[in-house]
């Protein structure tokens, strides 16, 4: 098999650093980019300065306030943050054809093949200089021209890439050449591994695991029976076995996408907009995996913290936003929840197949006809201009046009606005 | 006080759910707080009549309801004959017991959960049914049984036969309609006016049509109805179950046509239900007219061939690829997991080689439907509706069978 070689770009502190990069007074002071306490705000970035009073992001913005009086908080300024990762992207790109944005600070390049191209010799120590040289260059770039600092990690695989990337922060390069994965993987404590929370990472302590080694070095049988399926997944992590999608047995069950609100949000006026977009997100999502699904199913949490779940199976798979939507919003009609205010909302997509089949309809509307049409186009624009450059008239906000991104935290229009301020998570 | 609290509050609640409110449902509501009051009713019926009349009956009575009254059956005790009856709202199914001895007429509510099992196990002995005001005693031989009833005045008034329009119909003719068009409805329950089926009656035919948006079929009969004015109306297929289910194929029945209501009287019994409301779409417009194309092929052959090829089809979209090449019809599905199957049968075909996907579930309910041994398959191209007919009927204009049906494809896209 050919050596695969993806790299993974993560922008240090990213919207921190740019209101630092604009505002050079506030260098070295503890700055966080986040949602007001008053509104249950989040951190979304905190500068390395806030971190050390162990304010970090997704952390409520009442707590990191109590942990770091002095913080500067600030809006976020989203446009701001876009065109600096637009810049950043295009960097990446002029490296390698296959980038991949996972966010607005984050990207996946698959170098699988670009050894030569960029001059590494992979007879010479695997490769490790020629690769490390490489991903020095680009953070070089990066920062020269933006003026910002990334952390790049190389690795076989794109877990291995996105955990060495996370592995010497700030600033940091790490290249994990062919057949180092697993000595790699093996030092690792084991908070650092992919899927291992708080909580599994407590269980794992109190049986003695503390590196991931400890891990690698335990019969698969025992792992199972002491943490289930999720130690027979560690295992394979370990060994680096999961190669990011390629194994065919790694065939993906459901496509979802769900989005908690900085203030419940009550009525269907106010929620319809937030489906039609997680709908939008699901259905262009399926059809960049080339997928279709039958089984829509809604997502909703109450203040209380209560989750509720709607599921639908349609006679014909789609992978059509309006068809998600209209489904989604007809299971939460059939909820009543008019009056109930809405903590987190979520649209998944399963029952899905690889067949591009499409059941032809005998009364379908010209609109109808003409969607897989659109589609297509709607996918190219969003393809090259970034998933707001086009939205759906339903998915406005009700209380006006915000084309703030997505998953962003957008400037408060006074309390009750209904405007959200949503982190976001992908079920899959 | 019994059942009120509790079954207002359930009540009001199903009511507040945004559907709008069922008329008799409605009414139900505002039927004042009352205690039981069953009257005392005492008589003697031969067991099979009277399991015969709750076999009639049961089918529509639910356990599940909201409404408790909804799971008993009415018993309404008159001097020449015992009328049972049952309704879930939707459909209401009376039927009379003439047999009967009546000792004190009257009427109650018997829930029919263990009252109807009961009867059913038991011999050939009269059966006794002595109620009081809140309770039934039954006696048969040496067996007994009682159950608490309930007030027979919260039963839904029971719908009238209407007389606007009327007709009489064989039973195997109508059985014979209904069974070659409900198996196409939807089960969409967003467009509840293709969960019906479409009846047209003409001065000298009788139509049914039934759709899901993804097939069509069509039935039509050359009859004499005496129907004066024409109507187009859609069926509940809920009501046509029932009627199916109570159809005595050598009897005739007797079909009334109301403004909002549909009745059939098969023998001593009547099926209630109401029409569905919405507009059908325009089905005559989705049927090509020009068909190019056509395949005649063994029916029972193509059968066998999709139930065996379809083992390996997707199982989400269900697709089985079938192409027409001179006088072979090649049968191929295509699984997600690198599954594939493969079959042919030799069928009469002339025209261009052609490429068409089809859900397998549809071509077999097609192929079950179609009575006739040969088949014939009249299509234009790979993206335009299939239709299917029996060879017997008139092959250069397919469009005019009397039994017809309609498959859009599955476009392929591989």
């Amino acid at each position: 098999m050919r050596a695969r070689y993806f790299a993974h770009v993560d922008m240090d502190a990213f919207y921190a650093s740019v209101e630092v990069l604009d505002r050079p007074e506030l260098s070295g002071l503890p700055v966080a980019v986040g949602g007001k306490p008053g509104e249950r705000g989040v951190i979304a970035a905190a500068s390395y300065a806030a971190r050390t009073f162990g304010v970090h992001s997704a952390m409520p913005t009442a707590q990191a306030l109590r942990l770091c009086p002095e913080l500067i908080l600030l809006p976020g300024r989203m446009a701001r943050y876009q065109e600096l990762s637009e810049q950043i992207m295009q960097i990446l790109r002029d490296q390698c054809p296959a980038v991949e944005p996972l966010s607005l600070d984050e990207a996946s390049l698959d170098l699988s093949g670009c050894a030569r191209l960029h001059g590494v010799d992979e007879a010479v120590d695997g490769g490790h200089k020629g690769w490390t040289r490489f991903a020095q260059a680009l953070q070089h770039r990066i920062h020269t021209e933006t003026g910002l600092w990334a952390s790049v990690g190389l690795g076989e695989t794109r877990r291995i890439a996105k955990i060495a990337s996370d592995h010497r922060k700030p600033a940091g390069v790490v290249v994990v050449v062919r057949g180092e994965g697993r000595d790699f993987l093996a030092d690792l404590p084991i908070e650092k591994l992919r899927g291992v929370g708080p909580k599994m990472a407590e269980r794992l302590r109190r049986q003695g695991f503390r590196r991931a080694r400890d891990i690698a070095s335990t019969p698969r049988t025992q792992l199972q029976q002491l943490f289930g399926k999720a130690g027979s997944a560690l295992l394979d992590m370990v060994e680096a076995r999961d190669l990011g999608g390629v194994h065919p047995d790694r065939r993906e069950k459901s496509v979802g996408r769900e989005t908690t609100f900085a203030r419940d949000l009550v009525g269907m006026a106010a929620l319809e907009p937030v489906l039609s977009r997680l709908s939008e997100n699901v259905a262009r999502r399926l059809r960049k995996r080339s997928l279709q699904g039958r089984v829509i199913q809604l997502k909703i949490r109450d203040r209380g913290f209560h989750t509720f779940t709607r599921r639908h199976s349609m006679t014909t798979p789609t992978d059509s936003a309006p068809r998600i939507r209209d489904e989604a919003l007809r299971l939460l009609r059939a909820m009543q929840w008019e009056q109930v205010p809405v903590r987190l909302i979520g649209v998944t997509v399963s029952g899905l197949t690889e067949s591009r089949a499409v059941q032809g309809e005998l009364f379908a509307t010209d609109e109808e006809r003409r969607q897989p049409g659109i589609d297509r186009i709607v996918d190219a624009i969003h393809d090259r201009f970034g998933s707001n450059a086009f939205l759906r008239g339903r998915s406005l906000l009700a209380t006006g046009v915000d084309r703030t991104p997505w998953g962003a935290t957008l400037s408060p229009s006074g309390p009750g606005s209904g405007r959200l301020d949503s982190s976001e998570r992908i079920s899959q | 006080m019994w059942l009120c609290p509790q079954w207002v509050s359930i009540g009001s609640l199903r009511l507040g759910m945004g559907s709008p409110v069922h008329p008799q449902r409605a009414c139900l509501q505002r039927e004042p707080h009352s205690r039981p009051k069953g009257q005392p009713v005492k008589i003697q019926v031969p067991q099979s009549d009277l399991a015969r009349g709750l076999s009639a009956v049961a089918n529509v009575v639910s356990n599940k309801t909201t409404l408790p009254i909804l799971s008993t059956i009415l018993f309404d005790a008159e001097s020449d004959a015992l009328t049972l009856a049952a309704t879930d709202l939707d459909v209401s199914v009376v039927t009379h017991i003439y047999g009967a001895e009546t000792g004190k007429t009257g009427r109650t509510a018997i829930p029919a959960a263990k009252f109807v099992p009961f009867i059913r196990t038991l011999g050939p002995d009269a059966v006794k049914l002595q109620c009081t005001n809140d309770k039934v005693k039954v006696g048969s031989g040496k067996a007994r049984f009682e159950e608490a009833t309930m007030d027979p005045a919260n039963f839904p008034p029971l719908p009238k036969l209407t007389q606007d329009t009327s007709f009489e119909i064989e039973g195997a003719v109508l059985a014979d309609m209904i069974r070659n068009t409900i198996y196409a409805i939807s089960r969409d329950e967003t467009r509840p006016a293709l969960q019906g089926v479409f009846w047209e009656l003409g001065a000298d035919h009788f139509t049914m049509v039934a759709t899901d948006g993804h097939r069509l079929t069509r039935t039509r009969r050359k009859l004499d109805l005496g129907v004066k004015n024409p109507r187009k109306l859609i069926a509940s297929s809920a009501g046509l179950q029932q009627v199916l289910r109570l159809i005595d194929e050598a009897e005739k029945v007797t079909i009334y046509v109301g403004e909002t209501q549909l009745s059939f009287e098969v023998g001593n019994t009547t099926v209630h239900t109401r029409l569905v409301e919405g507009s059908f779409p325009n089905y005559e417009q989705v049927i090509p007219k020009n068909n190019r194309n056509h395949i005649v092929c063994d029916r029972q052959t193509l059968a066998d061939r999709v139930r065996r090829v379809k083992i390996s089809a997707d199982r989400v979209t269900n697709q089985i690829r079938f192409e027409f090449e001179g006088s072979v019809m090649n049968l191929t599905a295509t699984g997600t997991e690198g599954s594939r199957a493969e079959d042919q049968l030799s069928v009469d075909y002339e025209g261009e080689p052609l490429v068409i996907g089809f859900n397998h579930n549809y071509v077999e309910d097609v192929l079950k439907h179609l009575e006739s041994e040969n088949i014939v398959i009249a299509l234009d191209r790979a993206d335009t509706a299939a239709i299917f007919v029996p060879a017997e009927g008139p092959i250069d204009d397919v469009t005019t069978s009397d039994d017809l049906c309609l498959l859009m494809p599955l476009r392929l896209n591989d």
